[in-house]
Formats: C-alpha cells, sequence, structure tokens
C-alpha cells in the first residue's frame, strides 16, 4: 500500500536557511533581562535605569558620576527588578569595569543590591551594599540590612585599588542566596545572605563620590509563571470552554459562504475556517513554557468552482500558529506583535518575524492534496527553546523541522490564526503548561455557544398598510382641516373652469359673425 | 375686454389650484435643529458644538431661560463636529446664528464684545458676572484690546485620574507630589504587573499637563504675558526668544523622559483613538490616564466612576531650580504636603510660620519659596476657552443673544448646567455659596474641589494668545515628544534633549519664514 505519508527523517527534504543554537543560558519562560547604561542615542538608558540626579551623564560611552555635585541623593537605580525564584540557578549578575575618581575620607561609594525601589537609599531594609570607604587606602566591605540591622558579611576587605585606578568588579547573587563578590578577579565575598536579595541594583554614595563607568552591565534572570489551564479539545461537543479559549472572525476572502465553526467533516467535529477572512481560535491565558499541538485534518489546497464557474471556495492560505502576543482580544492582524509565527501550507514551513529558518516541504511526502490527508503540527516552547515539529496525519511519530531560540520571550497569548483568507480545519487541540511549579488554575466551564433570543415579531409589525385601509382609518377620523381646504379649492377651481367654458362658449355664440379682429 | 376678462379668470384658476397644492403638504423638522414649545415672541437662533458634555445642559438652561423670558422663542443645531458648527461663521448673509457656542479662536472682527454682559448683574444674582469669574481665567480671555469677545460655556478642569483598587492593590498610599514621586508610583505599579499610564493618539490630553508644568516653572504671569502673548523681557512682541528660551517647557520634556517610557505606558497609546484607550482605561488595563472632569459624564453610561478619582496635576519637580532653600524633591515634597494640608483645612498657615519664613520640622523655608510651591500647586489644568460662547456682530437679535447668556451665566443658569453634565466651570457663585455637589458623583465632587482650590488655570486656548499662535506656532513646534518617549520603535525614540533640539530646530525654520509671515 502506498504510503504517502512517511517518517519524516527518511522522506523530507529539508532546506534549512538558517538554523542556529545560541548560548544555551538564553533564556525565556526563564528570561534574562540585560540592562546596558548606554541607549542607542549615546545618552544615558532611561528606558532601564532610574537617573536620581541630573549631574550624571554619559561621555565617551562612559558613564560619568561628577563628585563636585554628588549628594547622597545621587543614585543610578536599574528598572530591572529581581524576584526570588528557583526555577532559575542564578537571580542576577552585574559586571563593571570602573574607577572610582574621588572617595573623600568618611564617605561611601556604593554598589548595592536588593534596592526596595528607584528612590532607595543606602541602608534600608532588604539592601544588599558592596561598599568602597577611604580608609588609607580604598578598602571594601558588603553589608546586608535586615530588621534595622546592619549585618557585616565583608568587613574592610583590602582589594588592591585605588583612587583613579581601574578595576573589575563582579558580584551574583544565586537562587540560592549565596552571594558572591570578586574585585579584579579576586574573591572577596562568598557568603549566605540574610536577605533574599529581590530588589533592583543600583549605584549609591553618601556624597562627594565620582566615578568613571566604562562598563556596567546587570543580567537579572527571571521566570515567568503566567496563571493559565491546560487545553485539550476535540470540538466533538459542538462547543468549547470559552473560559479557556476564544475566536473571532472578522469578514471573508471574497467567497461565501465564509465562516468560522464547529462542524462535521469527515465524521469528526473540527474547527473549520471556511473562506474565512481574518480571525483566530486561542488562548485567554498566558502561557510562558507550553506546548501546543493540532491537527490539520483538512485543508483547501485548490480553487472550487461551481458549474456555473463561479469561484465558491478559494485555495487557502497556510495555518498561521503565533504565540508571544501580548494583545487580549485582538481585532486586527495582531500576529504581526507576536514573539513570531509560523506559516504553514502546503509546500512552506516559516518562521516569520525572525525569519531564520524556512523549510521548504515535498509536499508528495507530507501531506497528500490528492486525498485531502491532513497533517500535525508540535510547537514547544521551554526556556526561550522553540522546537516545530510535524507530521502526517497517519505517522505516529514528530519529526523536527526547525528549533530556534527566542531569548526577549517572557510570555504571552498562543493563536492559530487565519490570515485573510483560509479554508482549513483544526483538531484535536492542546495546550500544556510546561513551566516548572507552573500555576495552573481552576477555571469554571463556560460554553463558546452564544444564544440569543430571537425577536419576536408582533401582528402590529407584520401588518401591511395599505391605501384603503388608510383611507378607511381617516374615513373613520374625519377629514382634517388641511384635506377639506384642498376638496374645496379643487371644486372651486372645476367650477371656474366649467364655468369660464359655458361662459366663453355662450360668448362666442352670442357674438357668432363678428370678425376677427373686432373688438 | 375679452381679453382682460380671460386673464382674470386665469389668474383666478391658478390662485385656486396653488391654494389647493400648498395645503396639501405638510411642514416638517428635521437634522439637529430643535425648536422650543414656545412658538411666538423674538428668535434666538443657537449653533453649539456638542462635546463631551452633551446638549442635555443647553435644553435645561433653554427651558429656564424661556419660562423666564416668554418673549423670546430659543432653538438650536448641534454637531459634534466643530467645522460643521462654525461653518457658516462670518457668512453675515447667510448665516442666521445668534449666538455660538462653540471653538474658534481670535475671530473678532465677527464677534460681539461681552462686557456688557460682564458688568451686569444677572436677575436674581448678588454679583456682576465679571466678579463671579475666576481672575486668571478672565485675565486669559481678554485679548489684546481689552475687550472680552467670548466666554466660555463648556470645557473642564483636567487631572492625573487614577484607578483607585489598583493603587490599593499595589499598596500605594501616598499619591504623587511631584513628578519625580510620579515616576517612583509607575515603578511601583509595574512591580506589581500593572501598567501604570495610557494616552491616546497624538500626546492623550499630556498637552494640558504641560501648560500646568510650564506655569509651575515660569510663573502664570510669565505663561500668560509673556511665553503666549510671545512678548520677551525687553517688551518685544513677537519675540522668537521667547519661542526658543529653555524655559518649563524644556523641564517638561525632562520631567516626561523619566515616566512616559515604553514599560510604562500602555501598548497602543500612541495609535489608538481617545474612545478606545478611554474604554481600556476603564476597564482596568492602565492605573492612570491624564483627563478632564467630562469624563464623568462619558463614565455615567457605563456604571464605574465608583473607582476613579483624580489627584492634582503634581508638580515639576524642576521647580527647585528656582528654590532657595528646598533643594531635594523630598523637602519639596513635605512642602507640598504641608500646603494641601492648608487647602484641606488640616492645618493653617501659622502652624508653619517661623518669623517671616516657615519651617518643615527642622528646615527653614524662605517665604518667596513657600509661596512659589504654593502657587505651583494650586495650578490646575484647564481647557474652558476650548469652547466658548459669542455672538455674531451680524446677528440680528444680539439682545437676545445677550439676554440668554445672561441667564445662561446667571447663578440659575450655572446651577442648571453644573447639575446636568456634574461638570465645573470657573465662575462662582454670586452669593458665595459653592454649588451643591452632594448628589454627584465622588469623581465630579473632586473635579469642583479641584477648582475651588486652584489660584491659576493656565490654558493655552486662551484668547490673550498672541496671534502667532494662530499662525503655525505651538509650544513645541508639533514635535511629537509623547509619542518619541514612549514608541517601542527604537530607531523613533528621542531623549528629551533631543527632542528640545528638535523644537529649536523647527522654530529657526518656521519663525520668519512661515510663521511671522501668517500672522494676521
Amino acid at each position: 500500500m502506498k504510503n504517502k505519508i512517511r517518517v519524516l527523517s527518511l522522506s523530507l527534504v529539508l532546506v534549512l536557511v538558517a538554523c542556529f543554537f545560541q548560548d544555551t543560558s538564553a533564556l525565556a519562560g526563564a528570561r534574562k533581562l540585560t540592562s546596558d547604561f548606554l541607549a542607542d542615542s549615546g545618552e544615558v538608558n532611561l528606558t532601564e535605569w532610574h537617573v536620581g540626579d541630573e549631574n550624571i551623564y554619559v561621555k565617551d560611552n562612559k558613564l560619568m558620576i561628577p563628585a563636585a555635585s554628588s549628594t547622597d541623593q545621587t543614585k543610578f537605580i536599574s528598572k530591572s527588578v529581581v524576584k526570588k525564584s528557583t526555577a532559575v540557578d542564578t537571580l542576577i549578575t552585574a559586571s563593571a569595569a570602573m574607577r572610582i575618581t574621588q572617595l573623600p575620607e568618611g564617605e561611601q561609594f556604593i554598589l548595592a543590591f536588593g534596592l526596595a525601589n528607584i528612590e532607595a537609599e543606602s541602608g534600608e531594609n532588604g539592601n544588599v551594599e558592596i561598599v568602597f570607604a577611604n580608609n588609607g587606602g580604598i578598602v571594601c566591605s558588603v553589608i546586608a540590612y535586615s530588621d534595622d540591622e546592619a549585618i557585616t558579611l565583608v568587613d574592610k576587605a583590602k582589594c588592591g585599588i585605588s583612587v583613579n585606578s581601574k578595576f573589575t568588579l563582579n558580584a551574583a547573587i544565586g537562587s540560592n542566596g549565596n552571594f558572591t563578590v570578586a574585585v579584579n578577579g579576586k574573591n572577596i565575598c562568598n557568603k549566605e545572605l540574610p536577605v533574599s536579595g529581590q530588589g533592583r541594583f543600583g549605584i549609591l554614595q553618601t556624597g562627594s563620590c565620582g566615578a568613571e563607568i566604562s562598563e556596567l552591565s546587570v543580567v537579572v534572570q527571571s521566570y515567568e509563571t503566567p496563571e493559565n489551564v491546560n487545553i485539550e479539545e476535540d470540538f466533538e461537543d459542538g462547543e468549547f470552554d470559552a473560559s479557556a479559549m476564544s475566536s473571532f472572525v472578522r469578514g471573508s476572502n471574497g467567497c461565501f459562504p465564509s465562516y468560522a465553526k464547529i462542524e462535521d467533516y469527515n465524521g469528526n467535529k473540527v474547527f473549520m475556517f471556511y473562506n474565512a477572512g481574518l480571525g483566530y481560535i486561542g488562548t485567554r491565558y498566558e502561557y510562558s513554557n507550553f506546548e501546543i499541538s493540532f491537527d490539520v485534518p483538512y485543508f483547501q489546497y485548490t480553487d472550487i468552482y461551481d458549474e456555473d464557474k463561479r469561484l465558491e471556495v478559494k485555495a487557502s492560505g497556510g495555518v498561521c500558529l503565533g504565540f508571544g502576543e501580548q494583545n487580549e482580544a485582538p481585532e486586527g492582524e495582531g500576529y504581526i506583535q507576536d514573539t513570531d509565527f509560523f506559516l504553514l501550507g502546503s509546500t512552506i514551513a516559516q518562521s516569520w518575524l525572525k525569519k531564520t529558518w524556512k523549510v521548504a516541504v515535498e509536499d508528495t511526502n507530507f501531506v497528500d492534496k490528492e486525498n485531502n490527508v491532513g497533517y500535525s503540527v508540535k510547537f514547544t516552547l521551554v526556556d526561550g527553546k522553540g522546537t516545530l515539529q510535524l507530521k502526517g496525519a497517519k505517522d505516529k511519530e514528530y519529526t523536527t523541522v526547525a528549533t530556534d531560540y527566542y531569548e526577549d520571550y517572557a510570555k504571552g497569548y498562543v493563536r492559530i490564526w487565519s490570515s485573510g483568507n483560509s479554508t482549513f480545519a483544526i483538531d484535536n487541540l492542546k495546550i500544556t503548561n510546561l513551566d516548572k511549579d507552573g500555576a495552573l488554575v481552576d477555571t469554571d466551564y463556560k460554553s463558546s455557544v452564544i444564544t440569543a433570543e430571537d425577536y419576536v415579531l408582533t401582528d402590529e409589525d407584520t401588518k401591511m398598510v395599505f391605501r384603503e385601509d388608510e383611507n378607511k382609518a381617516q374615513e373613520e377620523k374625519g377629514l382634517s382641516s388641511g384635506e377639506v381646504l384642498m376638496i374645496v379649492s379643487a371644486a372651486t377651481t372645476v367650477v371656474l373652469i366649467a364655468s369660464g367654458t359655458v361662459i366663453s362658449f355662450i360668448w362666442k355664440r352670442k357674438k357668432g359673425g363678428r370678425k376677427n379682429g373686432e373688438q | 375686454m375679452m381679453k382682460k376678462g380671460k386673464k382674470y379668470l386665469a389668474i383666478l384658476l391658478a390662485t385656486a389650484m396653488t391654494a389647493a397644492c400648498l395645503t396639501g403638504c405638510g411642514g416638517g423638522e428635521g437634522g439637529n435643529k430643535k425648536t422650543s414649545s414656545n412658538k411666538a415672541g423674538v428668535d434666538i437662533e443657537i449653533a453649539v458644538w456638542n462635546s463631551g458634555i452633551g446638549i442635555e445642559w443647553l435644553e435645561n438652561v433653554i427651558a429656564g431661560f424661556e419660562k423666564k423670558h416668554p418673549e423670546y422663542n430659543v432653538t438650536f443645531s448641534d454637531s459634534s463636529n466643530i467645522k460643521t458648527v462654525n461653518a457658516s461663521l462670518g457668512m453675515a448673509d447667510i448665516d442666521t446664528t445668534d449666538l455660538y457656542l462653540t471653538y474658534v479662536s481670535r475671530e473678532y472682527e465677527v464677534m460681539e464684545p461681552l462686557d456688557d454682559i460682564l458688568d451686569a448683574t444677572a436677575d436674581g444674582d448678588q454679583k456682576s458676572l465679571k466678579e463671579k469669574f475666576n481672575a486668571t481665567y478672565l485675565a486669559g480671555a481678554q485679548s489684546e484690546d481689552g475687550h472680552y469677545y467670548s466666554l466660555t460655556c463648556g470645557g473642564g478642569t483636567l487631572g492625573m485620574v487614577y484607578n483607585t483598587k489598583m493603587f490599593e492593590e499595589a499598596g500605594i498610599t501616598q499619591l504623587p507630589r511631584t513628578t519625580d514621586e510620579l515616576t517612583l508610583v509607575c515603578d511601583t505599579l509595574k512591580s506589581y504587573g500593572v501598567t501604570p499610564l495610557c494616552h491616546f493618539v497624538q500626546g492623550g490630553y499630556y498637552t494640558y499637563m504641560t501648560q500646568v508644568f510650564m506655569a509651575q516653572y515660569d510663573g502664570i504671569d510669565y505663561y500668560t504675558n509673556n511665553f503666549y502673548s510671545c512678548k520677551d523681557e525687553a517688551g518685544k512682541s513677537p519675540s522668537k526668544d521667547v519661542l526658543t528660551k529653555k524655559d518649563g517647557r524644556y523641564y517638561a520634556l525632562k520631567a516626561y523622559e523619566q515616566f512616559i517610557t515604553p514599560e510604562y505606558v500602555l501598548a497602543g497609546s500612541n495609535s489608538k483613538s481617545h474612545t478606545e484607550i478611554q474604554t481600556e482605561f476603564l476597564n482596568d488595563k492602565a492605573a492612570m490616564m491624564f483627563n478632564g472632569s467630562w469624563l464623568s459624564y462619558e463614565m455615567r453610561n457605563l456604571g464605574s466612576s465608583d473607582k476613579f478619582a483624580v489627584m492634582q496635576t503634581p508638580v515639576l519637580s524642576s521647580i527647585k531650580d528656582k528654590l532657595s532653600t528646598v533643594n531635594d524633591d523630598k523637602l519639596l515634597r513635605k512642602v507640598i504636603t504641608a500646603v494641601d494640608q492648608i487647602s484641606e483645612g488640616k492645618k493653617q498657615l501659622s502652624d508653619y510660620a517661623s518669623g517671616e519664613d516657615y519651617k518643615i520640622g527642622d528646615t527653614v523655608i524662605s517665604k518667596a519659596d513657600w509661596e512659589y510651591v504654593t502657587a505651583a500647586r494650586n495650578t490646575v489644568a484647564s481647557n474652558f476657552a476650548g469652547q466658548v460662547s459669542f455672538v455674531p456682530t451680524y446677528s440680528n437679535s444680539k439682545e437676545g443673544a445677550k439676554e440668554f447668556l445672561k441667564y445662561m451665566y446667571s447663578d440659575e443658569g450655572l446651577k442648571i448646567y453644573a447639575d446636568t453634565v456634574q461638570n465645573p466651570m470657573p465662575i462662582a457663585l454670586s452669593t458665595g455659596e459653592t454649588y451643591d455637589t452632594s448628589k454627584y458623583s465622588a469623581y465630579a465632587k473632586q473635579h469642583f474641589s479641584l477648582l475651588e482650590q486652584a489660584e491659576n488655570l493656565p490654558d493655552m486656548h486662551m484668547n490673550k494668545r498672541h496671534a502667532i499662535f494662530n499662525a503655525g506656532a505651538s509650544d513645541f513646534a508639533e514635535v511629537e515628544y509623547i509619542f518619541s518617549f514612549c514608541t517601542n520603535n527604537a530607531g523613533e525614540q528621542m531623549t528629551a534633549e533631543q527632542a528640545w533640539k528638535l523644537v529649536i530646530d523647527k522654530i529657526n525654520d518656521d519663525y520668519e519664514t512661515n510663521w511671522l509671515k501668517n500672522i494676521k
């Protein structure tokens, strides 16, 4: 028996335009957020940093903190917030290459973690501070603040730096609460913190301190666990759970009928996009790490004409799978704003936004156009790694078509789209939360079927009004004053015309033989 | 003889037939034209812009006026499109309007002076209208020749409207008093997963917030008599130096740069319409939106006014540059708290007195600084000059129109307006009593309270502004700074410095080549 659908790894011809693996520490779901102090404009990056002193500026790609104008309100605080999570190894790392240009005795120059907000002060509860002081030479302490108490973890360590000498600093807070600090590569702290370390990173001081910072990188790792539900829908009940999913369609592709609804196909109920315009079926919740799979049992590959050669059904545009969508209820082409969307057609599987891979698919070995035997799709996204897999409808195993990393992805809605011209069916839709310690919620089932009571026409609504009826009604009412006047006027006109005619006739007869022109 | 006879007969027949036709035709009223029940009397025709406050108030005022003045018959036509309302303005031969309630700017040649209305005391009132009007509003309403050609009949006060529930959930108990503190509030909201701000396309209503910042930084006198009069300190007017001066506008940009950022602003704010964004705001998509008192009228249909409140516009943190004894934002906030407590009646000014100066804790605040901060704090955004009444010079019923205005601005008329739209006007009641807002929504009450406390009402639509502002000039030379600060498109993002440079470049390009030439 001809087996048109073969194991993809043997018979599928894949052309990979680009398929690459990034650094495995590129994370999403687990997410790495890097804050650069420099904006593209060459000025301070105010999108990611809060500057508490207008005197802080950028010069020659260095962040300059001038000593002359610095006070205890001179602060430079990151807007990224560290949140405790066991799902990542390291909560935050901060690396800087800098030199302290001025550090008067009695003053302190501070790199702080765990700051409560963008106006945090030194010494507040929750802070972990790397404190540089001038004690006849620069010394470095590490102090944590908890319950209004200063807990010294490292006390005035000599770290081999002096005013105006360049040095590097690397610090990190692990998810196990361990805090490490190294100055010029030399470890000066490796201790467990008495505080969570949650909060912001910032550069503070007590006043009159100056610094030049040539490199500053703060990387916050977070793990998104949005609340959501697992979905498994075969549409056999003729409806779906509207508390978990939603659908929308606008317009058609120009052919009719046009719809997106659940209907029978080959003995099963499916969600059918038929001559559909822009629309989707997708999640009501956002997903971080997830897997989506669904069957495409029917895909219209060719135009269909009726017996009068009128176009009934257009060949369908691709199945569009989008994720990372921020709009809860898009009514336009929401997928354009997604982290990425894939177009799955009869001959192509393409990452549309990232454009890093495009797979040309030999249709004879994958989709059986002649018999319209469909295929199945599975997309998995875990810690930023996206994997797209396909299989023929009758195959048991999926084959990986392409993978990519989405380092900026945090969470979003997941949807299957009709991008404006779609005739295909979806079945066996499954979406699974793959977060570590996922935040699954319970919801009450809500039918997707919308019912509305039809308007009931009354006898009065359906009554036909004829002139006879009008006249009858009028007779019963009697004539209006206007109508009376009109009748009188018309009658008068008739009388006058008739009279005029008669008078004229009599006059002519009387004057009978009068010659023309005689008065 | 015969010819004459025929002629008379034809005329008689034609007359009879014409009469027959006309009696068969019915009259009708169509479009947005309303007639009153008082068919007899002198006609007064009103053209009104149907803005956010609707027209129900006008119907109610007309009813009250006709009851008091049966000798008049008032009709009105309305449209939500200002251009439609103003379509015939100036066309004396076809415009039959006797009174406009709309927005126009500086069309003095077709406007009748209303000085006599201001000097008059309406029936039942105890003061002249002039005495009832807010002084700073009136100062801005006066044109350069000293006359008053139009007076407010709508608009309202504006402030930062906030979702009290979202604030509560984020643990915010102190409303932001300064722009630095507003940034802190945005940061706090964001850390709780709440989108702090939203606005609609083309900067939303922030332009009104900017007017407050300008007046706070430069003082209301400079704002009215220098910037918008385009008059420099040497008295030269118009003067490009006024437009290029690094004044409150520059510091407003520096403030916006801190809190109008991509992560603090609701996605879609730069492209969605006013209605779309307002609906999203009212549906908890963002915690704050700069909006106006008219929102109360629009919220009534949604039944959602309980969770929304309005805060006074935060004071521009940069005013510290003008102060000698207040040099950090935390101290500035403390002074503002003291000013608020005095306004609310919780404290007296004497509670802070220290000789000729004042004291907050151990810190002495100079008298000048205290007054500067008080004036800044009591500066309220408004756009009362955005909807005005005026009588066209060619009206056939000027006396009637003015009588109508006298009634509209009388205590009785003002109460009808206030009760219908729950929107404040910069006109006090002549008796000295305050408006009875006991049945108004909490949101509406707050706006009335804002206006009561207001010392200054900066309004960029004021009549006093120099003609150059009708010739193309504007405060920021049409630079869309709000868009540039919060766009997600990195290529279009600007810093405050870049935005200011662009403003100066545009002024330098257009001042002489376009604006000066276009001044009428």
